[in-house]
């Protein structure tokens, strides 16, 4: 019989630890999706369970049964709710039922109690996460197996105590301590679960957190392998962790070669001591340079075990960049600044030097305006010098010329008995002297008056000028051997007595110096050129020598002597004179013995009338 | 006698060839011409007027013309000239530049004033008494002037 007995409580507990296992995979299920469509199944299992339990029982010597159902319904109770614990209940109060017998009533009436006591307990006690004490569950299971005891009574008179006597002990022994040992193991399961939901929970989270930052985070095993590697390695380093957990050294060969040796000794030597940075330069999978701040630290376990590194990488491109430039950016301002700054400086000392210029300008101006100032004043005294220096020539010289003249005139006169033949002589001599100073002392002054007379300018008809001033120094008797071919001569703008003087000088002069020929060709022509008007007059006269060209215009030069040719020699110096005060120009041309062409030019008559206007 | 001096001349004359050569010429158109002559400019003011710049009313009643040199020591010939056009009692009076001077300003400073002649002296002796003569027997004998 306690062969029996034990071999059912085997048989039992087995069961039993089922439920261990439905509780498993249906209740941690439906925990998220408590739907009834998890609940009846597991009802019916339960119930299931229940009936081979119920197969399972031993039979009292009496003929009752006994089985392990009640620890199934109230645990079921306890742990699984109300729907499956009561298709449980139903499901095996059916298949009680239907085995029939004295104790039919009994039994039902032990599911039932068994099943309400464990509904109503979790109802009670703790809903949704029914985690009992060992104290706990074993005072259930007595106090339901104590229930139950008190049940045995529903069994005829009889038969109760029979039974009681024959289950009490192994039942109020035996029973709750089932009880609370399958409670435990569910509740072990609930909190193993629980745990298991929460490391879950923890591990998504810190997979959140280590993926979603911009930082690549890892771990390095003592040996240098990747524990962990956070998915943020592909953001920071085009990588993926996989990369690196495959290869361990990937880390190193994306350092930047110029960067690598400082990388591997931050890494052994300052990544083992404690914190330690360094910011270097890694080589993106894409192919460009990028920065990266490296931050590490040694960590140990509780136990103080080093296991391992943990490093951080931040992405720091950007900002290094803005930072270099920015330093660029500063290193150009402060070379913009430094140029500016010797701008400044060259600026101020142009500046200064620009004053100084300026002042020695102003100096130089004023020095030179009282030169000109001076030189003004020379000039007007000279002027004035020269004035009265011809007044008194004029006046002075001519004086006493007059008396000389005068007196050897009375004497002539007067006295001619006394002077016989060759004083007369003597006397005539020195009148022609006098009469020859007298000359030349008129056309000096006649000189002089020219350079200072102010121009008083008109148009001019120097065509007709130059016919009728041949007509006036010439005589009838002269023009007869003379030809004068006056061409076409354009209107010259001019002050028209001194023109007079011009055209009367050069006229007189081309027929005085071609007198000795027979026949006196005398040409007038003129030409435009370059905003002047040039008039030439041609002889056929005795002409000059082109070396003695530069004399021919000097006062009182001549080129011939008073007994071949009369004159002064201040009539061309006259005409110079004139034309240069009229702004234009002389010349001549010729060939000794074949006349002379004598030309002067002057500004274009119209430009000149044009500027007056 | 009276006749003799009806006609007086005042020549202003510094240079005493030309003096001379003037009054020679001067004479040679009659006997009876007066011919005063003062040899710088304040000799002449002081024979035309006193002290007090009154004019000498009887010293020029007979002047008929005065011949006048313009350079002169002490006062010039053309203030001289422009003294006696200011003054009503003397401007009346011809008076004839003799001068060496052909120079424009002279001229036309000389007119401006009111000058009656110009004269440029001649410095061939023929030609100078030519002249002088020829403006004196002008303003002498053709000319009638205002009598006061």
């Amino acid at each position: 019989m306690i062969d029996s007995t034990f071999l059912h409580l085997i048989y039992n507990t087995a069961l039993l630890l089922m439920l261990v296992f439905i509780f498993d995979v249906f209740v941690i299920r439906w925990h998220h999706a408590s739907t009834l469509k998890l609940q009846i199944p597991t009802g019916i299992i339960l119930g299931l369970i229940g009936i081979i339990l119920i197969e399972t029982h031993w039979t009292l010597e009496n003929g009752v049964m006994f089985d392990a159902r009640s620890i199934l319904i109230s645990i079921s109770g306890l742990y699984f709710g109300f729907v499956p614990t009561l298709v449980a209940m139903i499901i095996t109060s059916l298949f009680r039922l239907s085995e029939g017998g004295i104790g039919t009533f009994t039994g039902i009436l032990t599911i039932i109690t068994s099943g309400f006591l464990g509904i109503g307990w979790r109802h009670y006690r703790k809903r949704d996460f029914p985690e009992y004490s060992l104290a706990e569950l074993y005072i259930f299971g007595l106090i339901l197996h104590a229930a139950i005891m008190l049940l045995m009574f529903t069994l005829p008179n009889k038969e109760a105590i029979t039974t009681i006597k024959g289950v009490a002990f192994p039942i109020l022994l035996i029973y709750p301590v089932g009880t609370a040992l399958l409670g435990m193991f569910m509740t072990n399961r609930l909190q193993r679960e629980k745990l298991v939901r929460k490391i879950r929970e923890d591990e998504t989270k810190l997979k959140i957190i280590a993926d979603h930052t911009t930082d690549w985070d890892y771990w390095l095993s003592p040996k240098g392998e990747f524990i962990y590697c956070s998915g943020s390695c592909l953001q920071v380093t085009g990588y993926a962790d996989s990369d690196f957990y495959a290869d361990s050294e990937l880390l190193e060969r994306i350092i930047y070669a110029d960067d690598k040796e400082k990388m591997i000794n931050h890494l052994k030597r300052d990544c083992s001591k404690g914190p330690a940075q360094l910011e270097i330069r890694f080589v993106h999978q894409g192919g460009d340079i990028r920065w990266g701040n490296h931050s590490c630290l040694p960590i140990y376990d509780n136990e103080g075990k080093f296991i391992g590194t943990r490093g951080t990488v931040r992405n720091i491109t950007e900002q290094k960049e803005s930072e270099i430039k920015i330093r660029d950016k500063n290193k150009e301002i402060s070379q913009i600044l430094s140029m500016t700054e010797n701008s400044r400086r060259a600026l101020l000392s142009v500046v200064e030097d620009q004053k100084i210029i300026q002042e020695e300008l102003a100096l130089l101006n004023a020095e030179l305006e009282q030169r000109v100032e001076d030189r003004t004043a020379l000039l007007t005294a000279a002027n004035r010098e020269l004035e009265a220096f011809s007044y008194s020539v004029s006046h002075d010289l001519r004086a006493p010329l007059r008396g000389i003249s005068g007196f050897t005139e009375i004497l002539m006169n007067e006295y001619s008995h006394k002077l016989g033949e060759e004083g007369e002589h003597l006397c005539s001599v020195i009148r022609d002297n006098t009469i020859k100073m007298a000359k030349l002392i008129e056309d000096l002054l006649s000189f002089s008056r020219l350079s200072r007379k102010e121009l008083q300018k008109s148009e001019i008809d120097i065509k007709s000028m130059f016919r009728s001033m041949y007509f006036e120094i010439t005589s009838p008797e002269e023009r007869e051997k003379i030809e004068l071919r006056i061409g076409d001569l354009e209107n010259c703008y001019g002050d028209t007595s001194m023109m007079r003087l011009v055209v009367a000088n050069l006229l007189s002069n081309a027929i005085k110096y071609s007198s000795g020929k027979k026949r006196q060709i005398i040409s007038v022509f003129g030409k435009r050129e370059d905003h002047k008007l040039v008039y030439f007059v041609k002889d056929n006269g005795v002409g000059f020598d082109m070396k003695y060209k530069d004399k021919l215009f000097g006062v009182f030069q001549r080129l011939h002597s008073a007994s071949e040719f009369e004159g002064t020699g201040v009539g061309l110096a006259n005409v110079q004179r004139i034309i240069h005060r009229h702004e234009g120009d002389v010349g001549a041309e010729s060939t000794l013995g074949e006349g002379a062409t004598f030309w002067f030019s002057l500004p274009d008559h119209l430009d000149q009338a044009i500027q007056i206007k | 006698m009276n006749k003799t001096f009806e006609s007086e001349v005042l020549l202003i004359e510094d240079n005493p060839n030309d003096a001379e050569l003037t009054i020679r010429a001067v004479k040679k158109q009659g006997m009876g011409i007066k011919i005063h002559h003062v040899k710088d400019g304040e000799e002449a003011m002081n024979f035309l007027f006193d002290e007090n710049r009154k004019v000498h009313r009887q010293q020029i009643a007979k002047i008929k013309v005065i011949f006048l040199d313009l350079k002169l020591p002490k006062i010039m010939g053309l203030e001289i000239l422009r003294e006696l056009k200011d003054n009503p009692h003397t401007s009346h009076i011809p008076v004839i530049i003799l001068s060496s001077s052909r120079e424009d300003s002279d001229i036309n400073t000389a007119y401006h004033y009111g000058v009656n002649g110009y004269i440029v002296k001649p410095v061939i002796y023929e030609d100078y008494t030519d002249a002088i003569q020829n403006a004196a027997r002008f303003w002498l004998f053709i000319n009638e002037t205002i009598r006061i």
